[in-house]
């Protein structure tokens, strides 16, 4: 099974979440390397997406420097969810605002813990 | 018609390949795996029995060699003596942009099916500016009538596209293909992405690769593809909507339903919306 048929695995069940509008596997440069979004928000989602990208490297900086186990951002009125998965990769959830995460946060942190299994060789 | 691009994994993200006589451009930073890619697509060529013609601006007859038995291709030595594949260096400073030379070396190896490579086409226009994308697009319509052609580009360090010399080969090239290497060793630091495919399919999104001794370039993701694929049943769908479909209009959704990608049935259903 290819490495990208397993990470779309491991992010499926969230993805499906009513309050999670998108999740998305990005690179440190901005490419994203597996995006999921709820068909009926991918227009809204677009602009974020784009900001996104541009701001990936930033974010990584930062989570490092400060050893983060993750940050958040609101935008609008949807929250943008960042975890560390490796040196050059970092998972972004985009949640409905009042969306309850830290139910969410110890399966997230699992998942980005059993992708850095796999990216990191 | 399709052209095997003799790199694993990369055909059926392509829909089947190639489009024959057609120009590729291969575009990535340095060591990226330009050359190995376009020494994978001559040999496939080869061992079909077709010619290719090789022309470097780095290395010379040696030097091609030298990189395809590092990867352990013993057969292009053959391929060189029995003059099917043809290898030559030339020299920036010395080419004029598209001079005759070039080209009468590369009419020279082509039969109108011969593979064709040029690696890289960098050095050919880098003093090119908007004026002469009329050349360019002249010397690609030529390489097309000689064969199927894969040409590669090198991106600069600074990631700036915006240069001519980037920019015209980008865009009179059928299909383009971005090699990237961010360089931390991770599984995803080396990726490849189809910028465009021109009529054709082709997969969306970045596929990590690998290069290999012994096979190359190895591109990942087609089962990830695969999976994805959806099957829509027409009739059913515009009967669940109660709308009426004009005849010519059908057809067309029934092509898409054949094909089968990912995100068919929203597409229809969006149509099909669209006519309420
Ligand atoms: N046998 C091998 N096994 C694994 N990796 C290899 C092997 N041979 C080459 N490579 C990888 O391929 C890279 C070189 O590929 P290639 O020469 O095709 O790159 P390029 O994009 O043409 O670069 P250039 O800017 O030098 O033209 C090396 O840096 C190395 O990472
Ligand atoms: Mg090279």
């Amino acid at each position: 099974m290819s490495l990208l048929l397993r990470i779309s695995e491991l992010l499926e069940p969230f993805s499906s979440d009513p309050g999670i509008y998108m999740v998305v596997l990005h690179r440190i440069d901005g490419v994203p390397i597996y995006v999921k979004a709820k068909r009926d928000k991918k227009v809204k989602l677009t602009t974020l997406l784009y900001w996104l990208e541009g701001q990936i490297k930033e974010v990584l900086y930062y989570i490092f420097t400060r050893n983060l186990s993750e940050a958040s951002f609101k935008f609008q009125d949807m929250i943008v969810r960042m975890y560390p998965v490796s040196k050059t990769l970092v998972l972004s959830i985009i949640a409905r605002d009042e969306t309850p995460l830290y139910k969410l946060d110890l399966d997230l942190e699992s998942a980005c813990r059993e992708i850095n299994n796999l990216v990191v060789v | 018609m399709r052209v095997e691009t003799g790199v694993f994994g990369l055909d059926s993200l392509l829909g089947g390949g190639l489009r024959k006589n057609t120009v590729t451009v291969i575009l990535g930073s340095t060591g990226t795996g330009k050359t190995i890619f376009t020494l994978q697509f001559l040999m496939k060529g080869l061992e079909k029995g077709e010619n290719g013609v090789y022309v470097s601006f780095d290395m010379d007859e040696k030097g091609v060699l030298d990189t395809a038995l590092s990867l352990g291709w013993e057969e292009v030595k053959d391929y060189i003596e029995e003059e099917r594949l043809k290898v030559r260096r030339f020299f920036a400073e010395n080419v004029s942009y598209l001079n005759n030379e070039l080209m009468s070396f590369i009419m020279s190896g082509s039969d109108g099916n011969s593979r064709i490579v040029i690696d890289s086409f960098t050095p050919l226009v880098s003093s090119l500016s908007y004026e002469m994308r009329n050349d360019v697009n002249w010397f690609f319509y030529k390489l097309r009538s000689l064969g199927t052609t894969v040409i590669t580009l090198e991106e600069p360090l600074s990631g700036n596209l915006d240069e001519p010399s980037v920019t015209i080969p980008l865009f009179l090239g059928d299909t383009v293909l971005q090699l990237k290497n961010i360089g931390y060793g991770e599984a995803f630091n080396r990726t490849l992405r189809i910028i465009k495919h021109r009529g054709s399919w082709h997969a969306e999104g970045v596929f990590p690769y690998r290069i290999l001794d012994g096979v190359g370039i190895v591109v990942e993701g087609v089962d990830y593809i695969e999976v994805r694929r959806e099957k829509v049943d027409i009739d059913s769908l515009i009967r669940k909507m109660g709308v009426k479909v004009p005849q010519d209009l059908y057809k067309k959704l029934k092509k898409m339903c054949d094909a089968g990608v990912a995100g068919t049935e929203e597409a229809i259903k969006t149509i099909l919306r669209s006519l309420k």
